[in-house]
């Protein structure tokens, strides 16, 4: 008897793929992978549960009350991994440690969040990325948000931008003001949150009317292509926020070279994960989606945190976002119908047929219920498969006629 | 799609001055001030289209960028806590978070002094963030309307609720002992919008700022 289908419940932020959904899945992850391949990347997989104290060494308050952490039975606190750079970066330092620099590694993985399962947050996320670790020249960033741009658009997303900020100019602005490292935090918390209305009030509750509090604002300002980047030279107040700008146009001039351009834009208020990155920081949109598809940018410390100093960039795309941005303009797909349906009672025949079709390519079912040829034939027909062959084991002298090539 | 904006407005109290300040910044706005029931209007030539909505699902709206643009309360968007960006506080629509108490009960004491009690409010974040950080427990009672009833018939012993002028509150013979904060209309973007559309949204904003500006300044 069937069971009660409300019985058989999966955990809020999880989903299934069925058949069409999984295929689109697969397609794109062989696109990337071979694509990352072709950069020379090379794929790593890390385990799926890590112990909690070598995972969070960096992440910082951002990830923390976010995580799906359990016990093991000796009482160590496990957790599933929320996301792939710190995984790789302790690859790196316990594993590859002696490899030569620089390093060039890709993944596709599952990485587990405890958000609210609402606006683009899922519990459980299918993450595609690149990390090239061991360069922290501008040609390294360039190199990876070229690679993104490079692997959006195969993905056949039509309309997206990548926009870039650098997390220095911000961080050269805030040493100019005369705040204590609390007062600095909420400031970092309030630029976090886009409450520029709360940032603001601070900034005046603070008296900074001061020029570099107003720089401050205005940095969200600070968008678009080559233009605003020389616009934004009034934010160069000291040796940190001129370096940054600089390695803005480094990367820039780059990006112009691999021929991307049109797909990018400056934005100084794209500030990410301020625990995390140290120089260039980056996410992708794409019209129609109220949240971002990519993220990365450069951490140049985290590998120092696990012993191993070294500089790195990298980024991860949401494999489900662009899906989802995908679906939009595309018919949701079923399941894929076989090329050819051979049945029949004659094994060793059939068996030889489909190994010979399989190896053309062709997708072939063999009939394992024993259908006689009427009810295969009938079959067949529901299914829509377009050829259907009956192999008696002696064969009538009419049945040439339903043997069909494919 | 690019080239058209989406702007939720709320219905309600804040729906005039959130239409005015709108017209004001030079945005077409024909037909919103009409009586009618329509939810959605589409202005192709103006490349504008609104959303008129309930005021606590814009955050939800321009979350999602069903809306690039939103007017909301404050109110709202600290009790959601949706990503969002706030860009302009609008300074109309003022009210005020506050612990409010039966007259009789609130007589000379002190908020410290009631601990373990019941609150009833249409605001169970911001109730509860506000008793966690003085370190006080209390037993939070999520309403949907007519927070002040809850003290009357003995559900509740005090409310978290907005007050604007203070007359409910006197009708139904409760004080505030607490205020927790203040909050006025504010104009939000996505992320995600503000970012694709920066050329439409970015002198809206400033114009709208300017307009807030000048009217501080004049009043």
């Amino acid at each position: 008897m069937a069971k009660d289908r409300s019985l058989l419940p999966i955990p809020a932020g999880m989903r299934d793929f069925l058949p069409g959904e999984a295929q689109l899945r697969r397609v794109l992850e062989n696109k990337w992978a071979q694509l990352y391949t072709s950069w020379s990347y090379e794929e790593v997989m890390t385990p799926t549960v890590e112990y909690l104290d070598v995972l969070t060494i960096d992440t910082g308050e951002e990830m923390a009350g976010r995580l799906f952490q359990f016990f093991d039975r000796k009482g160590h606190i496990m957790v599933l991994r929320p996301e792939m750079t710190t995984p790789i970066a302790r690859l790196m330092a316990s594993r590859l440690y002696k490899d030569t620099l620089p390093q060039r590694l890709f993944y596709g993985a599952n990485v587990f969040r405890y958000d609210e399962p609402q606006a683009g947050r899922q519990r459980e996320i299918f993450q595609s990325g690149v990390e090239l670790i061991g360069a922290s020249s501008p040609l390294a960033d360039a190199e990876v948000i070229a690679l993104a741009v490079e692997a959006l658009r195969q993905s056949g997303l039509e309309e997206f931008q990548i926009s870039i900020g650098q997390i220095e100019v911000f961080n050269g602005i805030m040493d100019e003001l005369p705040l204590s490292p609390e007062d600095k935090s909420k400031i970092r918390d309030l630029v976090a949150k886009k409450d520029f209305v709360s940032l603001e009030e601070f900034l005046q509750n603070h008296h900074l009317n001061l020029e570099q509090a107003e720089l401050l604002l205005r940095l969200p300002t600070f968008h678009g292509g080559k233009e605003a980047l020389e616009e934004a030279s009034i934010l160069a107040v000291n040796e940190k926020a001129r370096q940054g700008l600089e390695n803005l146009h480094q990367v820039y001039s780059a990006l112009c070279l691999y021929g991307v351009e049109e797909y990018v834009a400056f934005d100084l208020g794209v500030l990410r994960g301020f625990d995390y990155y140290t120089g260039i920081v980056f996410e992708g949109y794409t019209v129609g989606l109220g949240f971002p598809i990519c993220g990365g940018g450069r951490y140049d410390r985290l590998l120092s945190q696990v012993g191993y100093d070294c500089p790195a960039t990298g980024f991860a795309i949401g494999l489900d976002r662009v899906l989802l941005a995908l679906s939009r303009n595309q018919q949701p797909k079923t399941h894929t119908k076989p090329d050819v349906l051979l049945g029949g009672d004659d094994l060793v025949e059939i068996f030889a047929k489909a190994a010979r079709l399989r190896a053309r390519g062709f997708r072939v079912e063999v009939d394992v219920l024993g259908r006689q040829e009427e009810a295969l034939k009938a079959y067949g027909r529901e299914r829509g498969i377009a050829d259907i062959i009956y192999f008696a084991l002696s064969p009538r002298e009419d049945a040439d006629d339903v043997k069909k090539e494919a | 799609m690019r080239n058209l904006l989406t702007i939720a407005l709320p219905k309600g109290k804040l729906y005039g001055d959130a239409v005015d300040i709108l017209a004001e910044a030079g945005l077409c706005v024909d037909g919103l001030k009409e009586d009618s029931r329509k939810m959605v209007f589409t202005n192709e030539k103006a490349g504008l289209k609104y959303i008129i909505c309930r005021p606590t699902d814009i955050p939800t709206f321009v979350e999602y960028g069903a809306a690039d643009l939103g007017i909301v309360g404050k109110d709202t968007i600290v009790e959601q806590d949706k990503d969002l960006m706030e860009l302009v506080d609008l300074r109309f629509g003022y009210c005020r978070f506050v612990v409010a108490l039966p007259e009789v009960t609130a007589h000379g004491r002190d908020i410290s002094q009631f601990n373990h009690r019941r609150v009833a409010t249409k605001f169970p974040n911001v109730a509860e963030n506000y008793f966690r950080q003085r370190g006080m427990q209390v037993e939070v009672i999520k309403l949907h309307g007519n927070i002040e009833l809850a003290p009357a018939v003995g559900l509740a012993d005090m409310i978290v609720d907005i007050v604007s002028t203070g007359r409910t509150l006197r009708e139904n013979q409760l004080v505030a002992i607490e205020d927790i904060f203040s909050a006025t209309a504010r104009m939000v973007a996505n992320r995600v919008s503000y970012r694709l559309k920066h050329s439409r949204i970015q002198p809206l904003i400033e114009e709208v700022r300017r307009n807030v500006k000048d009217k501080e300044v004049r009043s």
